[in-house]
């Protein structure tokens, strides 16, 4: 037992519980009102953030918890994006490649990320000769992923359009490591349930769309 | 003043990953600082039931006293409860902690204390120390059931509970959550606990974990706590604390499949065997070892002793002087009994705690050392905790 988990504090868990689910709800709202109009995604917007700030069992959070209990600070730095997006639809512009066809890492870590679930699930059944999960309460781990995120910001950090991204990611792991949120486990605080199963998902959805292109191509 | 040569001027992508590299390592040792310096190995402490002039002969051991807990007012049902010893000089000799309410898994099940006084010699009236509403208040989130408290004393004498409390889908999607007593009194009138965490042992929303036995005490003032993996396949976990609570990490415990609910028993400071239920039909007490107090575990043959599928709960009064209470019966729970080994592999039995019609059921059993007494409780036919106490023959209870 060498990884002693630096757990968050009880108090601040309770509050970054309500705030997390906001943005996630919220960034949620936002994505599904895409397209149509703004008082309507607004509305939503404002609705998704009270429900979820109301006290005790008024709260969304409060049986969003019970079954998911946080989500991590990933799905809620996506959420909070997609309201921002939605708040301020200029800066859209600012995130679109100039050149398309010039890579981004996003698919990369989509890819990172759906493999880091598939094994955090193998080791949970403890089909895995060692505990992953107790991996992320420990340095060693935080280390792995300034690395892939230093590695992502050598190829592309000089594309104007992912230097946002690259910023947000840091941020993330600081947030981490300042707060602990939401368990002590990096890995928690990186990929919640909920976010593997929809990147699975967004995956198969490019890959479908990737052969079709291919087969019209070929075609 | 003449400008550089365009290919001579610093290029911005250096100096950003540089900066990055030093932004990284800078994160990285404010991660380490704030972490505690390194684990001390974990040694396990032996129980103080020297009576006379050496350990007590659990031979010489004789039920000196028995009979039920008393149950809050109109609850019917009560199972799976765990013995807390109490200090020298407390009022209490022992307490006791249950889950009861209408029946396993109802929405109305709460924790349920008890202390057994010295002044009296009786349990006290039990109350409730624990319900689902008001830790899902402190917990910010709802809890769907409880069940299974453990408890166990800090350096600083504070009560700690560990309890199951389940999220959505029942017992599979169970948490374990740490609670510790308010305030300093450990006077069951006025206890009541705070939330301080949901134990993070697994990242599927940290569910289908249970707790059961007690805890085995460490030298340095801390404990491991042994828990288990419950989601199709079961496996044990060994999770450590230290003197005043703080989570220290988990351990898996067993390679295998179709064990849970260990019981931890030292036979020296870092030698510690751990008897587990087997899930198996036609199963048997199963054995883990660890040589290095808990830093790893190897699996090891079962024991001779038939397990229906049913907890057990052991207790070392001395590194020879180990005792388990079992279901002893082969199909079902109807047997109890009380076993002593010398060694955690060759069992005899010592005391029969109870025997009813086949069907019915005497099951998880708990047991502690207070008082010079053996302390023994366990679940009655799901509707009450009985209890009883072995004390050496010869010696006033």
């Amino acid at each position: 037992m060498d990884l002693i988990p630096w757990l968050p504090q009880a108090a601040s868990l309770a509050l970054a519980r309500h705030g997390l689910w906001a943005l996630v709800l919220g960034g949620a709202a936002c994505w599904l009102l895409r397209g149509r109009s703004r008082p309507m995604q607004l509305s939503v917007l404002a609705l998704a953030l009270l429900c979820t700030a109301l006290p005790g069992s008024l709260s969304v959070s409060y049986w969003l918890g019970l079954a998911f209990k946080a989500p991590s600070l990933v799905s809620a730095a996506l959420g909070l994006v997609a309201v921002v997006l939605t708040l301020w639809p200029r800066l859209r512009q600012r995130l679109t490649p100039a050149e398309p066809g010039g890579g981004s890492p996003w698919p990369w870590l989509r890819g990172l990320a759906v493999t880091l679930g598939w094994l955090l699930l193998a080791d949970m059944l403890a089909l895995l000769p060692m505990s992953l999960y107790a991996w992320g309460f420990g340095t060693p781990a935080l280390a792995l992923a300034l690395l892939v995120l230093l590695l992502l910001g050598w190829r592309w950090g000089a594309v104007p359009a992912v230097q946002p991204g690259l910023l947000l990611a840091g941020a993330i792991l600081l947030l981490f490591v300042l707060t602990r949120w939401p368990s002590g486990n990096l890995w928690d605080a990186l990929l919640d349930p909920l976010l593997w199963l929809g990147l699975q998902v967004r995956c198969l959805l490019s890959f479908r769309t990737s052969a079709r292109a291919r087969s019209v191509h070929t075609a | 003043m003449p400008d550089l040569h365009p290919a001579r001027r610093p290029r911005p992508a250096v100096f950003s990953l540089l900066l990055a590299v030093l932004l990284g390592a800078a994160l990285l040792w404010l991660d380490l600082a704030g972490r505690p310096g390194p684990l001390p190995p974990a040694r396990a402490v032996a129980l103080p039931v020297a009576s006379g002039s050496g350990p007590v002969p659990a031979a010489l051991l004789k039920r000196s006293d028995g009979g039920v807990i008393p149950m809050p007012e109109q609850t019917p049902a009560a199972h799976a409860s765990n013995l807390l010893a109490m200090p020298p000089g407390h009022a209490a000799v022992v307490m006791a902690f249950w889950f009861a309410g209408t029946r396993e898994s109802a929405p109305d099940v709460q924790i349920a204390a008890s202390q057994f006084e010295r002044s009296t010699g009786r349990w006290t009236p039990a109350r409730f120390v624990i319900n689902r509403h008001d830790l899902g208040a402190e917990l910010g989130f709802a809890v769907r059931r409880l069940g299974n408290p453990v408890a166990w004393l800090d350096a600083q004498g504070r009560i700690h509970l560990f309890v199951v409390a389940t999220g959505l889908g029942g017992w599979a999607a169970a948490r374990v959550v740490h609670l510790r007593q308010r305030g300093d009194s450990a006077d069951l009138a006025s206890l009541s606990f705070e939330a301080l965490q949901v134990l993070p042992l697994g990242w599927w929303w940290n569910t289908s974990f249970l707790v059961r036995n007690a805890p085995q005490p460490l030298a340095d003032g801390g404990m491991v706590l042994p828990v288990h993996f419950e989601l199709g396949i079961k496996f044990p976990v060994a999770l450590r604390f230290d003197a005043t609570g703080r989570f220290l990490g988990a351990q898996r415990m067993s390679a295998r499949r179709h064990l849970l609910q260990a019981t931890l028993l030292p036979l020296t400071p870092s030698h510690w065997v751990g008897l587990l239920r087997d899930q198996r039909p036609e199963g048997r007490v199963s054995v883990v070892r660890t040589l290095d107090g808990g830093q790893s575990w190897q699996d090891a043959p079962d024991l001779a002793l038939v397990n229906p599928d049913a907890a057990v709960a052991g207790l070392a009064l001395a590194p020879d002087r180990l005792m388990l209470a079992h279901n002893s019966s082969p199909h079902d729970r109807s047997r109890l009994d009380l076993s002593q080994s010398a060694d955690g592999e060759h069992w005899r039995l010592l005391h029969t705690l109870a025997q009813g019609a086949p069907g019915e059921e005497f099951s998880y059993p708990a047991l502690a050392w207070a008082d010079g007494s053996l302390w023994v409780s366990y679940t009655d036919r799901r509707r009450q905790v009985a209890w009883q106490r072995f004390v050496a023959s010869g010696t006033a209870p």
